[in-house]
């Protein structure tokens, strides 16, 4: 799958690249930030971490980084980190099929994934966990917003430092401490939706009809008797949501006897459809400490994220229409603790022991009997479970050669060692007598990997970081990913960057080894990997900064799942994919004006894959992933005791549906473009220090988002009673309204 | 098999209380040096006395405190960053470097050479506080490399919040120490009143 980097519209980028850049060589470098820099542009200077695991300015570090603050998060009522990538964030998007968020960058979405190409890191401690590689963006992301002081959103191939799932991007969280966190404050808020129809329209107001949520979260910033840099952080949050409700089908669906198909007592016979009131819920409690003393830092964390999801097909494939007894949840236990320490004036030795315990359940009840893995003579639960736990360590040595931070070497060793498992089990759900259970494995496995950075920074103008990681990991073999970039101050304010970087996703175990019903495994599946080259040019004018950037990426041996001729379905490496296009973003403030906006176009054709007989279909395009989006945002505070104003959106463009290529619709289905408008308002309460308070609303355009919905997805192509494909909904208007009380002392 | 668990656990324990014993430093400094001193040289010209007080060179003075490696790293590093500066508000900068014995050696050394900034370094928040009492009626711009040393008593540190960079300024230390800081600087930076 393997192939030149450079074909056709690459080898015209890389030229234009090329004559820009020689362009801008012949510019005489000036040393930036020296005359004319105010002491409030130098105030807004990035300061990032998450590209080379070292402090240094965004506009030199080895990646296109871009920062979301606390700030920017409570100003324009951001909820979830799913929002804050959308609204405030830029390369990246996510888009909902009403949980478990898909997060994709810059053309590539990799629909099913479950965050899996996306590492997401907060305070050093990676957050994907091994059965899946799962990581969710939603509520769920497991850190309480209340404790985020910044988000780093790291574009293109990471593994040189971080290894396996690093293929969109890293997401690097730093909560809060210190001085911004010191006290104890509280956060309550809620919001409520509408019940909606079956083409997006509202069908009530009432509030007996209404969805909504509540979150409730606590956050303790305390400064301990140790020493000077001792201090304890820990938040808790609470997130509930129930509806609303939607409208779905009626589509009809027959078992493969061909009989009608028992969607249970909610529907007739062979009809999956109507409204669902009590399959979409949300319950997440979450809590994250970190104690600090010294040179030591210990973080747990714990999280619950139980859901049931109103739609059958992403990630429900069988239950009966609307079933509180078919659910699912997640459970996670983390614990990090790192001594950093500097040994002599140049050496810094960082040492580094976590450990996590994740487990995965689903349960689907169906009145259907033929679900199980044998069928019943009622009604079946059907479960699926998925399992791992994983520790490990890891030992970083950084050595300043000549005390400037300008010639840097990091050199890192990390072994982890991981046991994961699941089964499935059949049960009779009116005996609760288990008839099956299938796949039961465990597995334990070592990964080991180093890694090795150098900085070097010979003039202030010029910053190169070079550096690779090899990996070891019985399940994606023996990978080397390399990175090389280099920033120039090529004149005041104006940065040209270059750089190129690798990286991999070694098979999960729910790739690799998982087996139920529907699912057989396949031991033989390699590594995905990516390469890419991208080139950035930043100019700063005072407190204004705009960016513009090129890319091109090349995935390869990307994993698929495809359905056997046995019924049964298999993941296998099958295609590759071609990506390139233009990023771009703007930034400033003014006064006590901010604003900001961002876009990308792309363009992504995956090639390979496979016809199911065998066959090449030729290039295609990628479900679900838009090749237009973007976001821009505004900002007001008013004077003296009033508001502040923000008004913010999100757009994107119309984008194929997941089952475009292999669910054989007439027309292929896809989801129109969209924006997402949200207005909000905020401001200290008037009289009651301490207390502020947050209130906004946001709406959506469009009615859906490019997930089938439905059996009419397991349709064979030729079924006499196929219809269009129908796509899951999106909620469409959201109010909210947030207390927060601070209290420091 | 007990007295080997036992062997372990008082081995465990010993790590630990040696790790808290030796716990009075973090080894990452938030803002980078460089760009403190960058913030520094843009800082000066926002002190109405800044002038008056320096004369014809501003005299850096940059504090490290004995046996600390942090501390050494960031005295080096400061010293070579500082060396780069051409001026600091059109005045040209001469730098020195010391190591803390004791605070009144400390400040007759600042009023000796009239130094106008002193440059406290990781380890030094702890000794902040006596420090600013020998300096109480000096005119001297006291610094700090985080925002520790400005909440014990520096005129300003340099915190890292929301990936930016912060001024942190004790005012009442400001007052004293005869540094007028305009209100243009007060308003971007965390104020310690």
């Amino acid at each position: 799958m393997d192939g030149p980097i450079w074909t056709g519209h690459g080898r015209a980028l890389g030229l234009a690249l090329a004559c820009v850049i020689g362009a801008l060589a012949s510019a005489s470098p000036v040393r930036a930030g020296e005359e004319d820099d105010s002491l409030a542009e130098l105030l807004d200077e990035h300061v990032v971490s998450g590209a080379s695991k070292i402090s240094e300015l965004a506009k030199d570090a080895p990646a296109t980084t871009s920062v979301i603050t606390s700030e920017e998060i409570s100003r324009y009522g951001i909820r979830s980190l799913a929002e804050a990538i959308d609204f405030l964030g830029m390369g990246l998007l996510t888009q909902d099929p009403l949980h478990s968020v898909e997060v994709g960058g810059r053309g590539v979405l990799l629909t099913s994934d479950f965050g899996n190409h996306m590492l997401l890191v907060v305070d050093g401690h990676v957050f994907n966990e091994f059965w899946n590689g799962t990581a969710y963006f939603e509520q769920a992301a497991g850190i309480p917003l209340e404790m985020i002081d910044h988000i780093e959103l790291i574009l293109g191939p990471g593994s040189v430092l971080y290894g396996s799932n690093a293929m969109i991007g890293v997401i690097n969280i730093v909560t809060k401490r210190g001085a911004a966190n010191e006290g104890v404050h509280l956060t309550a808020s809620g919001g409520l939706s509408p019940q909606q129809g079956r083409s997006g329209d509202f069908t009530s107001f009432s509030p007996s009809d209404l969805g909504g949520y509540y979150r409730l979260g606590a956050s303790l910033g305390q400064q301990l008797p140790f020493g000077q840099h001792s201090e304890l952080n820990v938040g808790v949050e609470l997130y509930h949501q129930s509806g609303p409700s939607f409208i779905w089908g009626p589509q009809t669906a027959t078992n493969d006897a061909g009989a009608p198909y028992n969607f249970g007592p909610r529907v007739p016979l062979g009809q999956w459809g109507g409204r669902i009131d009590n399959q979409y819920n949300t319950f997440i409690p979450t809590i994250y400490s970190r104690l600090t003393i010294g040179d030591l830092s210990v973080m747990l964390r714990a999280e619950l994220y139980r859901r049931a999801t109103p739609v059958q097909g992403f990630d429900q494939q069988h239950t009966d229409f609307d079933e509180e007894r078919s659910w699912e949840r997640d459970r996670w236990i983390s614990a990090d603790i790192q001594y950093k320490k500097r040994f002599a004036r140049k050496l810094v030795l960082s040492l580094r022991g976590y450990a996590d315990l994740y487990d995965y359940y689903q349960q689907t009840y169906n009145s259907e009997t033929t679900v199980c893995a044998v069928e019943t003579t009622g009604p079946c639960l059907f479960k699926a479970i998925g399992r791992s736990k994983w520790i490990g360590a890891e030992l970083q040595a950084s050595y300043d050669w000549t005390e400037e931070d300008r010639y840097t070497t990091l050199l890192g060793l990390n072994g982890t060692v991981r046991g994961v498992g699941g089964e499935t089990v059949s049960i009779e759900a009116d005996t609760n007598d288990v008839v099956d259970i299938d796949g039961r494995n465990d597995v334990t496995e070592v990964v080991r990997s180093a890694y090795i950075q150098q900085r070097v920074a010979p003039t202030e103008f010029l910053h190169l970081n070079a550096g690779a990681r090899y990996d070891a990991d019985p399940r994606g073999g023996n990978r080397l990913s390399p990175r090389a970039a280099v920033a120039i101050d090529v004149w005041d304010g104006g940065v040209l960057k270059l750089i190129y970087a690798e990286a991999f996703r070694a098979p999960t175990y729910f790739e690799a080894l998982y087996t139920s019903p529907y699912q057989i495994p396949n031991e033989d599946i390699r590594s995905e990997s990516v390469r890419g080259f991208e080139s950035t040019f930043e100019q700063r004018f005072g407190r204004h900064t705009f960016l513009v950037g090129a890319f091109r990426t090349r995935w390869s041996d990307m994993l698929s799942i495809r359905t056997l001729p046995g019924g049964v379905s298999q993941y296998d490496n099958i295609s590759a994919v071609d990506n390139y296009g233009l990023n771009a973003s703007v930034r400033g403030a003014a006064g006590s004006l901010q604003y900001g906006a961002s876009a990308v176009v792309a363009h992504t054709r995956r090639e390979g894959g496979d016809d199911g007989e065998g066959g090449d279909v030729g290039d295609q395009i990628l479900p679900a992933a838009p090749q237009f989006f973007g976001n821009a945002r505004i900002s007001y505070a008013l004077p003296n005791s009033l508001p502040t104003i923000a008004l913010a959106t999100t757009f994107v463009g119309r984008r194929p549906a997941d089952r475009y290529l292999d669910g054989n619709f007439t027309p292929p289905p896809y989801a129109p473009a969209s924006a997402q408008l949200r207005l909000t308002v905020s401001q200290d309460w008037p009289g009651i220090p301490g207390l502020s308070y947050r209130i906004g609303g946001s709406y959506t355009t469009g009615d859906v988002v490019p997930y089938v919905a439905g059996p009419i997805q397991y349709y064979e192509a030729d079924a006499p009673d196929r219809g269009p494909a129908e796509l899951t909904h999106t909620v469409k208007l959201v109010g909210f309204a947030t207390l927060r009380y601070d209290f420091s002392p | 098999m007990r007295g080997r668990v036992s062997h372990w656990a008082v081995t465990l324990l010993c790590v630990l209380l040696g790790l808290l014993v030796c716990l009075d430093s973090s080894a990452e400094t938030a803002v980078p040096l460089a760009l403190q001193v960058r913030l520094l040289a843009r800082l000066g010209p926002y002190d109405r006395n800044f002038k008056s007080r320096a004369g014809q060179v501003v005299n850096v003075l940059v504090v490290r405190r004995k046996g600390d490696e942090e501390s050494a790293f960031e005295q080096a590093s400061l010293m070579r960053v500082l060396a780069d500066v051409r001026d600091i508000g059109g005045l040209p900068v001469r730098v020195a470097e010391v190591e803390f014995s004791d605070a009144e050696t400390l400040a007759k050394r600042c009023r000796a050479e009239r130094i106008a900034v002193l440059y406290l370094t990781h380890g030094l928040e702890e000794d902040t506080p006596r420090l600013t009492a020998a300096l109480s009626s000096g005119d001297i711009l006291t610094v700090g490399t985080s925002a520790r040393h400005a909440e014990n008593g520096a005129v300003v540190g340099f915190a890292l919040e929301e990936a930016r960079p912060r001024l942190v300024i004790n005012l009442p230390r400001a007052r004293a120490q005869n540094v007028d800081f305009r209100a243009e600087v007060l308003a971007l930076a965390r104020l310690i009143q």
